[in-house]
């Protein structure tokens, strides 16, 4: 088998040129050049050719045809009629698009910070080395797979306005009087996003505990002889190290809590007077329920549109403060 | 030469790649077999050789499916020209696998329709026209009005319904009996006032006397019905022309009767504090078999949901409105594909499901009425719930309306929405009622507008 | 002397306190995040209609163990558990090679269409599903595959967005010296990828096989869509057609049916949790 040389040589090598030599050799030292770029180029994408396959039939290729669609009136069983940027403006004049947003970006809002603090929190919390950790680790992942008549039953006891364990808290602690939560329009969200992180935290704390094994012990070591105590430990060797990961988190986050659908609906489908109900499934009810794929695929690409300019934006950022070594 | 890797270890890779792939396709292949091919495991034997003809079969009252696959069997065996293949599917995937089947173009030749969602597909004209057959098979004056009030179609059949579902009251007899009030009457002689006083009589409150254990009544319990408590109020119109395809209808919820109704409802919730607030009851089950509510409105599946209830309990027609006695009330059918290629095997196939010599198990076994209006059939469906007083949900069919009609799921849901405000007590069932009317005739106007636009374009 | 031993008893002390509160930490924790599983365990044994009452009874009292034998004779159990676990396993196999494969490329390579395609990948990620069922649905059904169990877990050999953006943003943290080392060693590109960035990668892997393992093991739209058959059908099509929509759902019976299939994620993820201890080992050996 062929050793060649490492990359960096290889690189020099594509680089450099040199003058003097017989045009002939010079052609030919090009074509050779040319020869090895596309071989490059050709076993990279080999890398990513399971990838393109999914890309051109299962991820791009629908996704352009859904665009095609955003712009028809498409009642799935009947064939696509263009109507233009319809969907469009209708959409964006309609009082109930803004109030779905707007539900969107406050769960978005609160879900997001709210869920990397605490997973990652709980990541480094459950990072020591103690007896009986793992037990810990695995009780913490519970919430990711419990079902949902379960989650529905227990949150729903906590949530009652009467009977409740929160209220009963806020009232034994504090003298306050709480809200109906789930029966009262301002309380709603704020509850379902409470309800969302809990569902999540133990998923994103293993994320984050997968990239804490990255980090060298020698570092911590490092910082110890150093004298630096656990919590500037944390800020100075852990978090920058993590960084990559904390970043990965949040797009992701980002991403999932736009579409987020499960969380909200579970206890009040879309209520009350659609406080809860998220753009995700009003698409769902557009599309399938009352026959409006277009319109469906319209509120897709807008939510689309949002999210991927949110989410460049954080790649544009990312340069200032993720760390990869 | 270098390249990011060498054509071995490419190979290598890619090899390693498609031979896990293949690994597991060699592992699936004994079961992997299209369905057409697997006809034993669908429980269908059929005589070698015959040139079989698929008809294909959808249903999402998977509660009943140990019954229904023995019809399904006896079928199957009584018409070996017949390759059956069915699948029973839950009900909220099962209208996303069945428009995602029709815009592919390989729909089910026969499925299950729930009554919401008929007019929308007749309309769409994906329903074969069954009049002819229908009248051949069965006489039409066999099939119970309200059976058939949802189904026709300017005067022609595109479906047959199956069952009837008919909104009744359910009562918990042990708890009226603790607080000394005398249940609702059996024989559905009473008026709404009734119906708040026995509520008021029934609720119970916690030892400290400021929060409530028990409801006396539901008033929002399921939103999806909002059209039934209008008319169960007061038995009021709440739409001028209504048509099934929409053409010059035109909502009004601001009649008297109307908003008395939605008054009725709210003021159960806020001023008599008797029925529980949406919310109340999230993910714990249903409040009524846990005792925490005295009477409830349910469809005829309560009668096989509360059949192990640990109370005593029984069921009556709602009380009498101002104008009439109505109630809620639709009927499940079976529709065939207008796009099937086996129409006529696909509709023996719905004659033997509709008979009921032959279909019987699974109209005993739904809960549901029996949409046929025989004595015996209704007689033998009654035995099952022997000591209840089935002849209220029986005489309930009667007094059922229902307002089916295109987009019915997409008009309902506005609707409701903006009554939701008025359940909740920040608006006025006056205004509430106003602004339902406004959203739901924009609404209405939207849902005819792209409908009309579609089917010129398919035209 | 005497000053010796006060302050390692002070020591002791203060592990100790530091101990107890650590632990009570963590069981507060383990509280508020256990009990709807304890719930779904304890509701598994319950009778027929106890379920739901209030306030909740936390013993069930018999314990019905029969739940579980009626469950495995509502439905063909074994068929549906085995269809599970074949379709999760090759899903997740299928999702590890292509995933990692890629993000390799995207974390290593320079080459042309890199950021590009990188881009791509993530933005369909942003379009949610329900828009573009209908085409991959049509492309399946064109393709023949409906009612076969590949068409669930033969994509997952063509990687994912998710798969291929978390692997990249672990290989990025490695230390390019370990490349440099290997290649003056004269290893070739791939054998960087396979000896050195798989290994090395175990606790992101390991999180990528338990999310996918998870994420095909609770799918309930794509067997539904894509399967007809029932023998080819998966446990949460199982369960799913047990609760019904206003019929009289058995919830005993759910209940039991919900901690079996918990079991099998539960054993990948702690099994899982030994590879989160080597990466650390493995990062500070020198290569």
């Amino acid at each position: 088998m062929e050793r060649p040389a490492p990359q960096q040589a290889r690189a020099e090598d594509l680089g450099a040129d040199s003058a003097g030599i017989g045009f002939v050799l010079e052609r030919e030292r090009l074509q050779a050049k040319r020869r090895r770029r596309w071989r490059h180029i050709v076993s990279c994408y080999a890398y990513l050719l399971p990838l393109l396959i999914n890309l051109v039939f299962l991820s791009a290729g629908p996704v352009l045809y859904s665009f095609f669609i955003s712009f028809t009136n498409w009642q799935i069983v009947l064939p696509p009629v263009w109507v233009g940027m319809r969907n469009y403006t209708e959409q964006l004049s309609s009082p109930v698009f803004w109030k779905v947003m707007w539900n969107t970006f406050y769960y978005t809002l609160g879900y997001v910070p709210l869920n990397m603090i605490v997973s990652l929190a709980m990541a480094i919390f459950v990072n020591q080395q103690l007896p009986g950790i793992s037990f810990f680790r695995s009780l913490y992942f519970l919430p990711v797979v419990s079902s949902g008549v379960a989650v529905a039953l227990v949150w729903g006891w906590i949530y009652h306005p009467t009977f409740g364990v929160l209220n009963w808290l806020l009232d034994a602690a504090f003298g306050i009087q709480g809200p109906r939560w789930l029966s009262d329009p301002h309380w709603a969200m704020p509850a379902l996003v409470i309800l969302g992180v809990w569902r999540s935290m133990g998923s994103n704390m293993i994320i984050f505990l997968a990239g804490l094994q990255g980090i060298p012990q020698e570092l911590y070591e490092a910082a110890r002889i150093d004298g630096a105590g656990r919590a500037a430990e944390i800020r100075h060797v852990t978090l920058p190290l993590l960084t990559p990961t904390i970043f990965f988190v949040l797009t992701m986050s980002i991403i999932g809590s736009f579409q987020v659908w499960e969380a909200t609906y579970l206890l009040t489908q879309g209520g009350p007077a659609r406080a809860t109900l998220t753009i995700s499934y009003y698409i769902y009810q557009q599309a399938f329920e009352w026959f409006h794929m277009g319109i469906g695929a319209c509120l897709a690409y807008i939510l689309f549109f949002i999210v991927a300019l949110i989410t460049l934006i954080q790649f544009r950022l990312q340069r200032r403060w993720v760390f990869y070594r | 030469m270098r390249a990011i890797c060498s054509r071995r270890e490419f190979l290598l890779g890619t090899g390693l790649l498609a031979g896990s792939a293949l690994l597991g396709a060699c592992q699936v292949a004994p079961t992997a077999a299209p369905a057409t091919q697997a006809p034993a495991a669908t429980g269908v034997t059929v005589p070698t050789g015959a040139a079989k003809v698929p008809v294909l079969y959808w249903q999402y009252m998977t509660d009943i499916e140990s019954v229904e696959v023995e019809i399904l069997k006896e079928f199957a065996a009584a018409n070996p020209d017949i390759e059956l293949t069915w699948q029973w599917i839950p009900w909220q995937e099962y209208w996303t696998k069945l428009n995602a089947s029709l815009a592919a173009g390989t729909p089910p030749d026969v499925w299950n329709t729930a009554p919401t969602y008929y007019y929308d597909y007749i309309l769409r004209n994906q329903l074969a026209d069954l009049t002819d057959l229908m009248k051949q098979n069965f006489k039409i004056e066999d099939f119970h009005a309200a059976a058939l009030s949802g189904y026709d179609f300017r005067g022609k059949y595109y479906g047959v319904p199956r069952n009837i579902v008919t909104e009744c009251d359910y009562f918990n007899i042990d708890l009226f009996e603790q607080a000394g009030v005398e249940p609702p009457p059996l024989d559905g002689n009473w008026t709404w006032d009734d119906h708040l006083e026995k509520a008021v009589g029934v609720v119970k409150f916690h030892n400290k006397g400021d929060k409530i254990t028990t409801f006396g009544a539901t008033a929002v319990m399921n939103f999806g019905w909002w059209l039934g408590y209008v008319m169960i109020g007061n038995g009021c119109e709440w739409a001028k022309n209504f048509s099934r395809d929409l053409v010059g209808m035109e909502l009004d919820l601001t009649s008297e009767p109307c908003v008395a109704t939605v008054k009725y409802m709210a003021d159960l919730i806020h001023e008599y504090k008797v029925a529980p607030a949406a919310g109340e009851f999230a993910g714990q089950g249903d409040p009524f078999l846990t005792g925490r509510l005295a009477q409830t409105w349910m469809l005829p599946w309560a009668l096989g949901a509360y059949k192990d209830a640990p109370f005593k309990w029984d069921v009556t027609l709602p009380p009498k409105g101002k104008a009439q006695q109505v109630t809620y009330g639709g009927a499940d059918g079976l529709v065939l594909s207008q796009a099937s290629k086996a129409k006529n095997e696909a509709w023996r196939l719905m004659v033997w499901l509709l008979d009921w010599k032959t279909g019987r198990a699974f109209m005993e076994n739904t809960g549901s009425i029996p949409p046929l209006k025989n004595e015996e059939t209704i007689k033998a469906w009654a035995a099952k719930y022997e000591g209840k007083n089935i002849n209220a949900v029986i005489a309930s069919c009667d007094i059922a309306i229902n307002r089916y009609c295109l987009g019915y799921g997409e008009l309902v849901s506005t609707i409701t929405t903006e009554l939701e405000n008025v359940f909740l007590g920040t608006m006025s069932p006056e205004e509430g009622c106003a602004r339902a009317t406004q959203v739901g005739n924009e609404k209405l106007a939207s849902i005819l507008k792209q409908y009309e636009e579609a089917i010129k374009g398919a035209a | 002397m005497v000053l010796a031993i006060s302050v390692r008893t002070r020591a002791r002390i203060r592990f100790a306190v530091r101990a107890a509160v650590t632990y009570t930490v963590l069981l507060i924790l383990g509280l508020i995040t256990a009990v709807p599983f304890i719930w779904m365990l304890v509701s598994s044994l319950k009778q027929p209609g106890r379920l739901f009452i209030y306030p909740p009874e936390w013993i069930p009292n018999p314990p019905r163990f029969e739940n579980y034998v009626e469950l495995t004779q509502k439905m063909p159990f074994l068929v549906f558990f085995g269809n599970s676990l074949k379709i999760a396993i090759l899903t997740t196999i299928g999702q590890l090679l292509s995933c990692s494969l890629a993000a390799y490329a995207f974390a290593r390579f320079e080459f042309p269409g890199k950021g590009p395609l990188f881009a791509v990948t993530l933005s369909c990620l942003m379009v949610p599903y329900q828009v573009v069922l209908i085409p991959v649905f049509a492309i399946f059904n064109k393709l023949g595959l409906m009612d076969r169990q590949v068409v669930l877990w033969g994509p997952a050999f063509t990687g994912s967005a998710f798969g291929v953006f978390l692997l990249r943003q672990f290989f990025m943290t490695l230390p390019g010296e370990l490349e440099d080392a290997a290649l003056i060693d004269g290893a070739s590109r791939f054998d960087i990828y396979w000896r050195i960035f798989l290994p090395l990668s175990q606790p992101a892997l390991t999180t990528l096989a338990i999310f996918t393992f998870m994420g095909s093991w609770n799918d309930l739209l794509g067997p539904v869509l894509y399967l007809q058959s029932k023998h080819k059908m998966t446990l949460t099509v199982g369960l799913a057609m047990l609760s019904h929509q206003w019929g009289a759902t058995p919830w005993h019976l759910l209940m039991a049916g919900s901690v079996i299939s918990v079991l099998p994620i539960l054993i990948v993820y702690i099994v899982g949790q030994r590879y989160f201890v080597q990466g650390i080992v493995m990062t500070g050996l020198k290569l």
